[in-house]
């Protein structure tokens, strides 16, 4: 009798791990990244890695791709007499140097986005301001306009697309294009489904960017040994400009 | 986002950007041309452009300044070759060079503490590429119409009272490939003042130094041009291992690109040079200095697109 107690425990855990209403594995959309990871080799310029899964055809999916955080300074702008110059520094930090978020086209999802704690303008609520006398409500809109600039913050509707749904089931693909100016480092990769616009479940996916090879090493030289690496540089700039300075030479004596 | 062919893509390890390969190479020789041409190191040019294709500032100064290293250097064989360096005199203005750039960094550090540095020296930069480019374009334009109009005798000027203050100054010696005697006093002082107004404003102070010595100094073209590139190579050594060593911006991917360009360009520019008259070449230099100036000024005068910028950058 006394083996019942744990037995009931053991039976109620295993019927709330496969019955638990919204976290059931079924609706857990699982996500395929390829490539698995990002090299930055010599020629690298930027790559478009593609993301797919399934999901429950009454389900929407929305995938963030964010990180790594980063602490940056900036110069403001601003107009004095007939001149724009800068005007004061300001330093952000928490703010990821990079976010994208892939949504599907169908829908307008702004209210979905602000309602589960998503999209862009929800970067603002975690971000630090120094000094803290700046305004953040001024800064944050330039911020984001210079990343979006440089294709490193964006909302990209219709960047998810569906196949036809079979067996209850629907297939998803996206695909994004990591911009030249990727930085190394541990993003995220955050697989988002969404019933009726109400955020229901998430997934994490860890995703490497790491330098390789000839970029590596010399990174690793300019930052670890700069003395030598600017004498090695002065010594192959001036070894170049004299070669060519002798095939010059040559080619005028014939 | 991206659809290029990316064959001819090559990634910079230290600006952390890539850039098409051809374009790269092509800028370098441009400016390589023009340092052959008119012995400046095209810091002044350069620089904008790159920050332009979206280097960071402070990489593509550096890293300018390291291409320039291999630009002088192949344009100062060339010129001595062709008998166009003043060592001696390149020494001097050098040595001058050098303590003027020592008290520009304080007064740049005096100027950020009172604020609005960044404003001064873009006004500095309009002030003097106007000044001097719009006084050497009138220069030469007027050289340019006498001898065309080739008027009967030379008329005697008036001596000025810079000319008789050079005159009194002590410990003459024969700058003999210059074919002038002057005080060392004189380029060493001028040399300072350069190196002032270069290490405010950033740049190697070619542009600055070539009209001092043409028109203050009053040496021969040709011979300005070979001196001032000696003086740039070294300057430029110095700026790329302080760089390399304390700020690590130096990119040695894109300078080798850019001095693979530069070189063959410096190449070609002192043949060109020797096929222009003096008139000419000043002319040119003249309106390539009011057009960066023009292009400062409008930077200055209009809106940015953005209004908030990377520390460190324009």
């Amino acid at each position: 009798m006394h083996l019942r107690k744990p037995l009931l425990m053991l039976l109620s855990t295993v019927m709330l791990l496969v019955g638990a209403g919204p976290a059931s594995s079924a609706q857990i959309p699982a996500l395929e990244i390829h490539p698995a990871h990002l090299d930055i080799s010599t020629f690298f310029s930027g790559r478009q890695i593609a993301l797919s899964g399934s999901i429950p055809s009454d389900r929407d999916v929305v995938i963030e791709i964010k990180g790594p955080e980063e602490k940056s300074a900036f110069n403001m702008k601003g107009r004095v007499g007939p001149f724009w110059m800068n005007r004061g520094k300001v330093e952000l930090e928490k703010a990821p140097f990079l976010y994208v978020v892939l949504l599907p086209g169908e829908k307008e999802w702004h209210g979905s986005l602000s309602s589960s704690g998503l999209g862009i303008e929800q970067l603002k609520q975690t971000l630090v301001i120094k000094p803290r006398s700046a305004n953040l409500d001024v800064v944050f809109p330039r911020f984001v306009r210079l990343k979006q600039s440089q294709h490193l913050y964006g909302e990209l509707n219709g960047a998810v697309q569906y196949s036809q749904p079979a067996g209850g089931m629907k297939h998803f693909d996206a695909k994004f294009y990591f911009p030249s100016s990727t930085v190394a480092g541990k993003y995220k990769i955050l697989n988002r489904l969404f019933q009726n616009g109400r955020l229901e479940e998430t997934t994490v996916r860890s995703f490497t960017v790491e330098e390789v090879g000839f970029i590596k090493a010399v990174r690793e030289l300019a930052f670890d040994r700069g003395l030598f690496y600017g004498i090695l540089c002065v010594l192959i700039a001036l070894f170049v400009g004299a070669v060519i300075g002798l095939l010059f030479r040559s080619t005028e004596a014939h | 986002m991206k659809g290029v062919d990316m064959s001819w893509y090559i990634y910079l390890p230290i600006a952390h950007h890539s850039v098409l390969l051809p374009v790269i190479v092509g800028l370098g020789f441009l400016v390589g041309l023009l340092s052959g041409l008119f012995g400046v190191g095209g810091g002044f040019l350069m620089t904008p452009l790159l920050i332009m294709i979206g280097i960071p500032p402070t990489v593509a100064a550096a890293s300018d300044s390291n291409q320039i290293v291999a630009a002088s250097a192949s344009g100062t064989y060339a010129h001595y070759r062709l008998g166009n360096v003043d060592v001696k005199m390149g020494l001097i203005l050098l040595i001058g060079g050098v303590i003027g750039g020592t008290g520009g960094v304080q007064i740049i550090k005096l100027l950020r503490q009172l604020g609005n540095a960044d404003f001064l020296i873009q006004l500095t930069y309009v002030i003097m590429l106007g000044g001097v480019g719009s006084y050497m374009f009138l220069e030469s334009l007027q050289g340019l119409r006498s001898k065309e109009a080739k008027a009967g005798s030379p008329v005697r000027k008036k001596e000025s009272a810079y000319a008789r203050l050079i005159r009194r100054l002590p410990f003459k010696t024969n700058f003999t490939k210059s074919g002038i005697v002057i005080s060392p006093i004189v380029p060493l002082v001028l040399g300072g003042f350069v190196g002032i107004l270069a290490a405010i404003m950033g740049v190697g102070g070619g542009f600055i130094m070539v009209p001092v010595m043409v028109y203050l100094l009053r040496m021969p073209m040709h011979v300005v041009i070979g001196t001032s590139l000696f003086q740039i190579l070294f300057t430029c050594i110095n700026v790329t291992i302080m760089q390399a060593h304390s700020n690590h911006t130096v990119d040695f991917v894109l300078a080798l690109l850019l001095l693979i360009g530069s070189t063959l360009g410096a190449q070609f520019g002192a043949k060109l040079s020797r096929k222009l008259k003096g008139e000419q070449l000043k002319i040119l230099l003249a309106s390539l200095v009011l057009a960066v100036m023009v292009k400062m000024l409008i930077g200055l005068l209009l809106e940015p697109h953005i209004l908030l910028s990377y520390y460190g950058g324009d």
